[in-house]
C-alpha cells in the first residue's frame, strides 16, 4: 500500500512546491536595476520596502582630510596589510581641527607630504579609521573604484602642489627654528658670561 | 566464455566545478556510476593565515578572521576575540555581549540559508537557492547599517564590538524576524518536503553517532547523527547560559536513516528557527552601556597558551593561541569543522553514486576557505 | 500535400509546363523552409519566455535590456554564438562530433511535419502519423550518444549514457499511453485522432475526458514526454551541478545552439503532441472545420493549448530538483509502466463494455437508464 501512498505523497508535495513558485511569480520582483538607480541617494526608488540605499556606515573607499592629519602614523601602524604610506615634515605649530563629534582640536606640528593609500590592497576593515585621533581618515560611501590602469589604484591624497607648499613651510620652519635656537644659545651664552664676570645682581636680592 | 570485465574509470572532479563548494578537487575512481574511491585534494585556497597571525598585533588579525569563513564572519571574529580576552583577562561589557550574540546568531541564520540553498541547487532545484539568497539580502542590509560591510564584517573587537546599533536598528531587526519566520515554512513547502528532494537525500551516507564522534565531526554534522552536543550549551561562553533555546538533532526524518544528508539538512533548518528565538530574547533583554572595554593600544597579553572554542555555523572553531608576552602572538592554530568533515568523505563515499557525492559534500556544508585557511 | 499540389497545378496553368516532380520538389522545399522558420521562431521565443518566467519565479526580472522587456535577447545570443570560435577538442572523434547536433535537431524537427496545426493547416497527414512521431524522435538518442562519446570527455560520456538509458526506457510508458489514445480514437493519423475528438462544445469529446483511465494515461504520457525531452526533473544528462552540462559540455558556438534549439522547440512539440492525443488538438468552442474562420480559431486553440503545456514545463523545471539515475529508472519501470498497462487494459474494457462513448455520454446514458 505504500506504493499508492508514495504516489499521493509525491503529487501533494510537488503541488505545494509549485504553489510557492507561482505565488512568487505574481509578486513584484526584488531586483534593483543598479546603474539606472542611484544607490547612494537617500530617497532611492525600489521595488520593496526592504530596499535601502547604501547605509551611512558603509565602508567604501577611504579618503583623508590632510588638514586634520597630524602625521602620528597611528593608521599606518594599525593597518593589517600596510596599504597606507605616510611621510611628514615638521612645520609651524597650529591646531588640527578634530572631525570626530565632540572632539577637541589637537596641536599639529607635522604636515603630510605624502599620503598614499593602495585601495586594491585595502581590506576595508576600518582599523585605521578607529585608530585616528582626529578623524582625518574616514570611509566614503563610494564603491566604484574600478580602473583600467593598476597604478591608479594607489590614491594620492597630497597633491604635488600641496607637497611643494608644505616643503616650503617646512624649510621656513626649519630656518625659524634654527634662528630661534641661535638666539636662545646667544642669550644663554650672554647670561653665562654675565654670571662669570659677576655682573649686575638681580634687583631686589639683598635688600 | 570469458568472464565479462569492467574497468575502473578515473575521473577528475576538478577544482573548478559547479557544486564543490569552493575550490576542492576530487580524484574519483568509479565503476560506472558507483564510486570506488574519492580522493580529496585540498589546499587550493590556502593563504597562510596562521603564519600571517604571527606578523600582526592581536587587534590587527581581526579582519583576517573574517576571511577564515566568510559566510560566518562574526562567529570567527568572536572566536578570536574570545581567545585573546581569555588570555589577557579582559572583561567585556554586557551590552557588547548581547550585541555579539545578536550578530552571531544573525550570521548563523545567513550562513545556514546559503547552506540549505546550495544543497537544493546541487540537487537541481535552482529556485530555492534564489529564494534563500533573497531572504539573506535583508540580513546583509541589516549588517550594513550596523557595521558597514555586507560580508566581511570585522565586527568584534578585543574587548567588545566595534559599532553600536544605530537608531531604529533593533526595530528593523525585529521586523525582519517577523517577516522571515513564516518564510522558513514556505521554504519547507517549496523544497524540504518535496518527495524528490527527500528521496535524494534521506538514505544517503548515514553516519552513526559513534562514527561521527570518532571522526571528530562537529556542529550540525555531528548533531545530524543524533549526538546532542552544542558548545553553546555544553561549554558556554558569553551570555549563552542565560538564554533559552533547544538543540535540534537528527531523527531520521521522513523515515530516512539517522545521520543521513537529509538529517543534517533538517538540523540546519531547525537551527535557523532556534536562532530566531535567541535573537528575540536578546532584543528584549539588551541593556544600555558601553560597547567596548578599555584595552591598551599595544596589547601585550601575559605569556601562556590557550585553546578557546566557539560554535560557528559549520561546527566548532577552535583558536589555539600561544603568547610570549610581546604584542604579536607566537603561534596561532585554527581548527575548523570543515576539515574534519572533509576527512570523512573518502571513507563515506565508497559505494555511493557520483550524484550522491555531490549530496554528501553539500550535506556536510564544506566550504573551501575554512578547509584550507 | 499531394492534393494541395494538384489543386495548385490545376489552378495555375503555367505550372503545367514544368515537370510534375519539379513542382513537388519545390513545394516540399518551400514547406520545409516555412516549417524551419516557424520552429526557429518558436524556439527563440520560448527561450525568452522561459528566462522571463524563471526570473519572476525567483523574485527577479529576466533579461530586460536587449529590446523591449528583453525580447531580442535570443537574437543577440544567437548572433553571438554565430561569431564564436568553433572549438573541436583534440580527443574528439571529429566526424561524429560534428554530426551529433544535426541528428538531435533533425530528430526533433522531423516530428513537426505531421502536427495538425489546424483542420486544413498541416504539412503532411501520414496515416501512421503518431507512429512516425515516435520513430523520428528516437533519432535524438543517437545524436546525444554521439555527442557524448565524440567529445572525448568522460563527463560528457556520463551524460550521454545516462541519457540513452533514460530516453529508451521512457519510450515504453509513452508508447503505452499513445496506444491508449489511439485505441480511443481509432486511427494512427494525427488528423484522424483530432477529428475523433469532436464533441459537444468542442470540449467534452476530448480523449482525456473519455474515461478515468484515459485521464491517468494523459498524465503518464506527459511525464514520459518530459523525460524524453531531458527536462527537469529528468535532466540528468545535462545535470548542471554535477556534469557541467553533460553531453554538450565541449560544444561551443553554433553547434551548442543547435542542442539548445532542439531542447526549446521540443517544449512546444511535447505540448503539441500531448494536446493532439488527449486534449483534442484543434478542437474547441467555435472551431468548426467547415468554415475558414473556424479553421483559424481551431489553429488558435491548438496553439493556446500547446502554450499552456510549455508554461507547465517551465514551471516544473524551475520548481523541482532532479531525480537520480536509479530513481529515474525505478520510477519508469516500477510506477509508470504498470500503471500504463492498467490504463490500456482499462480503456479497452471500458470501450468494449460501454462502447466508444465518452465519460459524459456514459453519465447521460446512466441518467437516462437509471432515473
Amino acid at each position: 500500500m505504500s506504493y499508492f501512498g508514495d504516489i499521493v505523497e509525491a503529487v501533494v508535495s510537488i503541488a505545494k512546491g509549485m504553489g510557492v513558485t507561482i505565488r512568487t511569480m505574481v509578486r513584484p520582483p526584488e531586483t534593483v536595476q543598479y546603474p539606472d538607480i542611484d544607490v547612494l541617494d537617500p530617497k532611492m526608488a525600489g521595488y520593496s520596502a526592504n530596499l535601502k540605499p547604501v547605509s551611512e556606515r558603509f565602508r567604501g573607499i577611504l579618503t583623508v582630510n590632510t588638514d586634520s592629519c597630524v602625521v602620528d602614523n597611528l593608521c599606518a601602524r594599525a593597518c593589517p596589510v600596510n596599504c597606507i604610506q605616510i611621510e611628514g615634515l615638521k612645520g609651524p605649530k597650529t591646531k588640527a581641527k578634530n572631525l570626530l563629534p565632540g572632539g577637541k582640536d589637537l596641536p599639529k606640528t607635522r604636515y603630510p607630504v605624502r599620503f598614499d593609500i593602495h585601495i586594491g590592497r585595502c581590506l576595508y576593515c576600518g582599523l585605521c579609521v578607529e585608530a585616528c585621533n582626529t578623524g582625518a581618515i574616514y570611509f566614503t560611501r563610494e564603491f566604484r573604484g574600478q580602473t583600467q590602469d593598476y597604478g591608479n589604484l594607489v590614491r594620492h591624497f597630497v597633491s604635488e602642489s600641496e607637497a611643494e607648499r608644505i616643503k616650503k613651510l617646512a624649510e621656513e620652519e626649519a630656518e625659524r627654528a634654527a634662528r630661534e635656537k641661535a638666539e636662545k644659545e646667544a642669550k644663554k651664552a650672554a647670561s653665562e658670561e654675565k654670571k662669570d664676570t659677576g655682573g649686575d645682581r638681580p634687583e631686589g636680592e639683598d635688600q | 566464455m570469458s568472464a565479462l570485465n569492467t574497468d575502473i574509470w578515473t575521473l577528475n572532479m576538478g577544482p573548478q566545478h559547479p557544486s564543490t563548494h569552493g575550490v576542492i578537487r576530487f580524484l574519483l575512481k568509479t565503476d560506472g556510476e558507483i564510486i570506488e574511491d574519492a580522493d580529496p585534494d585540498i589546499g587550493f585556497l590556502h593563504r597562510g593565515l596562521e603564519k600571517i597571525a604571527e606578523l600582526l598585533p592581536y587587534a590587527g588579525f581581526m579582519p583576517y578572521t573574517d576571511r577564515l569563513d566568510y559566510l560566518a564572519a562574526v562567529n570567527m571574529n568572536w572566536g578570536w576575540a574570545l581567545s585573546v580576552e581569555r588570555l589577557a583577562d579582559i572583561e567585556v561589557p554586557l551590552r557588547a555581549e548581547y550585541l555579539r550574540v545578536i550578530a552571531a546568531e544573525l550570521n548563523r541564520i545567513s550562513s545556514h540559508q546559503i547552506a540549505v540553498g546550495s544543497l537544493a541547487s546541487d540537487m537541481g532545484a535552482f529556485t530555492p537557492f534564489v529564494h534563500a539568497i533573497r531572504d539573506r539580502e535583508m540580513i546583509n542590509d541589516l549588517f550594513e547599517s550596523l557595521c558597514g560591510s555586507r560580508l566581511t564584517f570585522n565586527y568584534c573587537r578585543i574587548g567588545g564590538v566595534s559599532h553600536d546599533a544605530p537608531e531604529g536598528w533593533i526595530e528593523r531587526l525585529s521586523d525582519y524576524l517577523d517577516y522571515y519566520e513564516p518564510m522558513v515554512d514556505v521554504f519547507n513547502d517549496l523544497i524540504t518536503n518535496n518527495k524528490i528532494f527527500v528521496e535524494r537525500l534521506k538514505k544517503v551516507a548515514p553516519i552513526s553517532a559513534q562514527k561521527a564522534i570518532s571522526y571528530g565531526l562537529v556542529g550540525p554534522n555531528l548533531r545530524g547523527s543524533g549526538v546532542k552536543f552544542d558548545l553553546r550549551k555544553d561549554d558556554p561562553y558569553g551570555i549563552y547560559p542565560e538564554l533559552e533555546f533547544d538543540v535540534p538533532v537528527g531523527l531520521g526524518y521522513h523515515e530516512g536513516e539517522l545521520g543521513s544528508c537529509f538529517d543534517k539538512y533538517m538540523v540546519r533548518i531547525e537551527e535557523i528557527r532556534e536562532s530566531i528565538k535567541i535573537i528575540r530574547q536578546c532584543i528584549e533583554r539588551i541593556p544600555e552601556g558601553e560597547i567596548v572595554a578599555k584595552v591598551p593600544r599595544n596589547l601585550k597579553p601575559p605569556e601562556g597558551e590557550i585553546y578557546c572554542r566557539t560554535e560557528a555555523p559549520r561546527g566548532e572553531v577552535g583558536f589555539y593561541v600561544v603568547s610570549n608576552g610581546s604584542p604579536k602572538p607566537e603561534r596561532v592554530k585554527i581548527r575548523t569543522g570543515s576539515f574534519a568533515a572533509m576527512s570523512t568523505i573518502r571513507d563515506l563515499a565508497r559505494g555511493w553514486m557520483i550524484a550522491d557525492l555531490v549530496a554528501i559534500i553539500g550535506g556536510f556544508d564544506v566550504i573551501a576557505p575554512e578547509l584550507d585557511r | 500535400m499531394q492534393a494541395t499540389v494538384d489543386r495548385l497545378i490545376a489552378q495555375l496553368p503555367i505550372l503545367q509546363e514544368v515537370p510534375v516532380w519539379a513542382v513537388y520538389l519545390v513545394w516540399m522545399i518551400v514547406v520545409g523552409a516555412v516549417l524551419l522558420a516557424t520552429v526557429s521562431l518558436i524556439a527563440g521565443i520560448t527561450s525568452w519566455v522561459e528566462r522571463r518566467i524563471a526570473g519572476r519565479m525567483q523574485s527577479r526580472i529576466g533579461p530586460n535590456r536587449v529590446g523591449p522587456n528583453g525580447f531580442f535577447q535570443w537574437i543577440a545570443d544567437g548572433l553571438k554564438c554565430l561569431f564564436k570560435e568553433d572549438i573541436t577538442p583534440d580527443n574528439a572523434d571529429w566526424s561524429l562530433f560534428r554530426v551529433a547536433p544535426y541528428l538531435v535537431f533533425v530528430g526533433m524537427f522531423g516530428a513537426w511535419a505531421v502536427l495538425p496545426y489546424s483542420a486544413r493547416i498541416f504539412a503532411a497527414d501520414l496515416n501512421v502519423g503518431i507512429l512516425y512521431v515516435m520513430a523520428i524522435t528516437s533519432l535524438v538518442v543517437i545524436g546525444i550518444l554521439m555527442g557524448g562519446w565524440a567529445s572525448g570527455n568522460k563527463w560528457s560520456l556520463f551524460g550521454a549514457i545516462r541519457s540513452s538509458a533514460q530516453i529508451v526506457s521512457y519510450e515504453v510508458p509513452a508508447g503505452l499511453a499513445i496506444t491508449t489514445a489511439v485505441v480511443m480514437s481509432g486511427s494512427l493519423s494525427m488528423q484522424g485522432i483530432v477529428k475523433s475528438q469532436a464533441g459537444p462544445m468542442g470540449i467534452l469529446g476530448w480523449n482525456v475526458f473519455n474515461n478515468p483511465f484515459a485521464t491517468i494515461a494523459f498524465f503518464i504520457y506527459f511525464i514520459a514526454a518530459v523525460a524524453e525531452g531531458n527536462r527537469t526533473p529528468f535532466d540528468l544528462p545535462e545535470a548542471e551541478s554535477e556534469l557541467v552540462s553533460g553531453y554538450n559540455t565541449e560544444y561551443s558556438g553554433m553547434r551548442f545552439v543547435f542542442f539548445l534549439f532542439a531542447e526549446w522547440a521540443n517544449l512546444f512539440l511535447i505540448g503539441a503532441v500531448t494536446t493532439t492525443l488527449f486534449l483534442g488538438g484543434w478542437q474547441g468552442p467555435f472551431a468548426n472545420p467547415d468554415t475558414w474562420w473556424g479553421v483559424m480559431i481551431g489553429g488558435g486553440w491548438f496553439f493556446l493549448k500547446s502554450c499552456v503545456f510549455v508554461f507547465i514545463l517551465i514551471w516544473l523545471r524551475w520548481t523541482l530538483p532532479r531525480l537520480r539515475v536509479d530513481q529515474l529508472m525505478g520510477m519508469c519501470w516500477r510506477y509508470l509502466v504498470p500503471i500504463a498497462f492498467v490504463c490500456l487494459l482499462g480503456t479497452l474494457l471500458w470501450m468494449s463494455i460501454l462502447g466508444q462513448r465518452a465519460f459524459f455520454g456514459v453519465i447521460k446514458m446512466a441518467a437516462g437508464v437509471g432515473i
